[in-house]
């Protein structure tokens, strides 16, 4: 059991999926572009190297230890170490965060240049050492920071000199800027609902030209097939689905036409030769073989009436309101079939309702049924038996014959196309099944039962008009 | 009496024609509406056979033509055309019946022979089955050239099945034209007076039989035609 996707909750899912993606992004861009304009990036531009004084200072920080007479120190942990190897010309310094003079440990070229801080005390600052090293200070750039930086022994005032920006330093910006995920994760869910439910009803009444157009082929079928899906008011996307799928149907109607058209001119074609050939067996000399090549273009005759008649009713080409008497008419049919019945050695016997069973539909296509099931109780029929056809009053014809009857298991396959029950057996072909497409046109019903005693009963309901139903009072259930 | 076959298929029209002579009529055929035509201006007819689709025309056309040169003629109309409308349009156009291809010949000639029935003529050729003729003229019965006597129901009957032989007559057709329309009585009286004739034919060895299906009607023929049994 495989479940049809649903296209609208593809495009909603797909645009939730994509709202994800674009909300970090936007986010990130956003953030980065605020941080460029608060305090410490505003710089950035100016020297890259600024964004590694968190970390420097940071290894400043970690560096600190207190002496056994309780005042701090610095003692270069190895990653200090590490990163005054790659860079010669870093200078660092601590101070006393209460009485702000210098660590032991600390640069005594930068703790001489900032000699001052003590007084002022800055909780962060930026200087510039230009006589230490360099002389390019005229182009407003500093090179020295002092901050007070979180520690475990507290706010210690931390400077530095000679920092450098390596990569990893973007890491440590981000731990300086930390995320609040509790606040990205309302954010997500937020914005799941939200573009969730627009997408929903925007994606639903987006597509519903495409909804229309499936209703529009929904009323599609073998009788109305010059049918095209109207393209006035159709979206680009769709037109192009639905010009291709007129297309398809244009090629299917004139392949359906062609089929219809020789199926109409092969039938009409073979009845003058049919007339001929039974006009040439009448004028012959009774005998065995004349009468059994009758009763096979009496059969001929047959199949070719019902091909016209099917052909004609799938054009729907066929009346469906002519008034049709039925018992009438399978009295005609039956006595226009006695002597072919009594040249096979069977005979035919009616019994009438008594009263017109007057039904809507198409007199030929509903002769055509008839003689069908006629015909073929006929070729049931042992010799020298008699096929009995009743009409009875509550509208059921029943053709009934004494042969080898239908298994019950076959009872509904005899009426599919070109059944037969074995390759041995000649089949009943299309006439059953051009039956029951005829029944089914005119709302009626065809179906088989055994006779009791051995043998097939078919029987056929036409639809009660409303004539009949007036003339037979006592049986409209 | 002529009968003018308008049929452009040669091998039908032989047979039809053959058919026609069988039952005793004369018959021309021809195989264009334009022949049709000049036939019909030069020789009287009492019925014409119509085949609808003619190399040159609509067949349908000329029962104008018949109408206006020869009123009293009775026009059969001939078709392979299917539709029910065809059958209406022929008639509309003053056809008196039609018969769709492919048709039996028994049932053209019962045909014909009703037409002549319903208006009577005074050359009908007599109608021979087996050694029984009956002279539709005289209203007179022969077996083997000898003259035998029936009642008048018997004779309506006889003339009835004769006139469709080897086709079947609708028991119900035969009660109201003999009977009128008191069902009850009717109904056994017809099977009484079936049986009679049945009888009678059988001591005068017609070479004939009256077949009778049950509820269904009845069928003259020929015992001979019967060699399905053994």
């Amino acid at each position: 059991m495989t479940k049809t996707p649903s296209l609208v909750l593809r495009i909603v899912a797909l645009l939730a999926l994509a709202q994800l993606p674009a909300f970090l992004i936007t986010w990130l861009l956003l953030d980065s572009l605020n941080l460029w304009n608060t305090s410490d990036f505003a710089v950035l531009s100016e020297n890259f190297d600024t964004i590694a004084i968190w970390r420097t200072t940071g290894l400043v920080g970690d560096s600190l230890i207190r002496d056994s007479d309780g005042s701090l120190r610095i003692e270069p942990t190895p990653s200090l170490r590490a990163e005054m190897q790659r860079l010669p010309g870093l200078q660092f310094a601590a101070y006393d965060p209460v009485q702000w003079t210098p660590l032991a440990g600390s640069s005594e070229k930068l703790t001489s240049r900032l000699s001052t801080v003590a007084v002022t005390r800055p909780r962060h600052m930026h200087f510039v050492v230009n006589d230490i090293t360099r002389n390019d200070v005229t182009d407003g750039r500093f090179d020295g920071h002092l901050r007070l930086r979180e520690t475990r022994f507290g706010e210690v005032p931390i400077a530095v000199y000679g920092f450098r920006f390596r990569w990893d330093d973007l890491s440590e910006l981000l731990q300086y800027n930390p995320v609040d995920w509790s606040f990205v994760r309302l954010s997500i869910v937020i914005v799941a609902v939200v573009t969730g439910g627009t997408a929903w009803f925007a994606v639903r009444r987006g597509l519903k030209p495409l909804a229309d157009v499936a209703k529009e082929v929904e009323h599609i079928d073998m009788s109305s097939l010059h049918r095209r899906l109207s393209t006035s008011g159709i979206p680009a996307e769709i037109k192009g689905l639905v010009d291709v799928v007129n297309e398809a149907f244009d090629r299917l109607e004139s392949g359906v036409d062609r089929q219809r058209q020789f199926a109409a001119n092969a039938a009409h074609e073979l009845r003058t030769p049919l007339a001929i050939m039974r006009a040439q067996l009448e004028c012959e000399k009774p005998s065995a073989v004349r009468n059994e090549l009758l009763s096979a273009a009496s059969r001929l005759r047959s199949i070719v009436e019902q091909m016209l008649i099917s052909t004609r009713l799938a054009e729907g080409q066929v009346a469906l309101d002519q008034r049709v008497d039925v018992d009438g008419t399978v009295q005609q049919l039956a006595c226009d079939l006695l002597p072919l019945a009594m040249n096979a050695g069977r005979s035919l016997e009616f019994e009438s309702a008594g009263l017109p069973l007057v039904t809507l539909g198409n007199q030929r296509a509903i002769e055509c049924v008839v003689t069908n099931l006629i015909d073929n109780a006929l070729r049931a029929e042992p010799k020298g038996g008699v096929v009995c056809v009743r009409a009875e009053a509550d509208g059921v014809i029943a053709v009934i014959d004494h042969g080898e009857g239908v298994e019950s298991a076959d009872h509904e396959r005899i009426f599919e196309r070109f059944w037969r029950k074995s390759d041995a057996t000649s089949g009943t072909g299309l006439g059953l099944a051009i039956a029951k497409d005829i029944m089914d046109a005119h709302g009626g019903r065809i179906w088989v039962e055994d006779t009791p005693g051995g043998g097939a009963t078919f029987k056929l309901a036409f639809r009660k008009s409303a004539e009949w139903r007036a003339s037979v009072p006592d049986a409209q259930t | 009496m002529r009968i003018l076959l308008v049929e452009d298929y040669e091998a039908l029209a032989s047979r039809v024609a053959f058919a026609i002579e069988r039952a005793g009529y004369g018959v021309d055929w021809v195989d264009t509406f334009d022949r049709a035509l000049r036939a019909l201006e030069e020789c009287p007819y009492s019925l014409a056979l119509l085949d609808r689709r003619l190399p040159d025309g609509d067949g349908i056309s000329l029962i104008r033509h018949i109408r206006s040169k020869q009123p009293a003629m009775r026009i059969l109309m001939l078709s392979a055309l299917d539709a029910v409308s065809d059958k209406i349009d022929g008639l509309e156009a003053g056809a008196d019946d039609y018969l769709t291809k492919p048709f039996s010949l028994d049932e053209m000639i019962a045909r014909i022979r009703v037409q002549f029935r319903e208006h009577a003529t005074d050359q009908e050729p007599s109608i021979e089955l087996g050694a029984l003729s009956f002279d539709p003229q005289q209203r007179s019965v022969t077996v083997a050239n000898r003259p035998v006597l029936f009642s008048r129901r018997e004779l309506m009957l006889l003339e009835m099945l004769l006139r469709r032989a080897n086709c079947a007559v609708p028991r119900r057709t035969l009660r109201s034209e003999l009977y009128g329309l008191d069902l009850k009585v009717a109904d056994h009286a017809l099977t009484s007076l079936v049986s009679r004739v049945r009888v009678r034919l059988i001591e005068l060895k017609a070479g004939v039989e009256v077949y009778s299906a049950r509820n269904l009607g009845y069928v003259i023929r020929e015992i001979d035609a019967t060699d399905e049994t053994p």
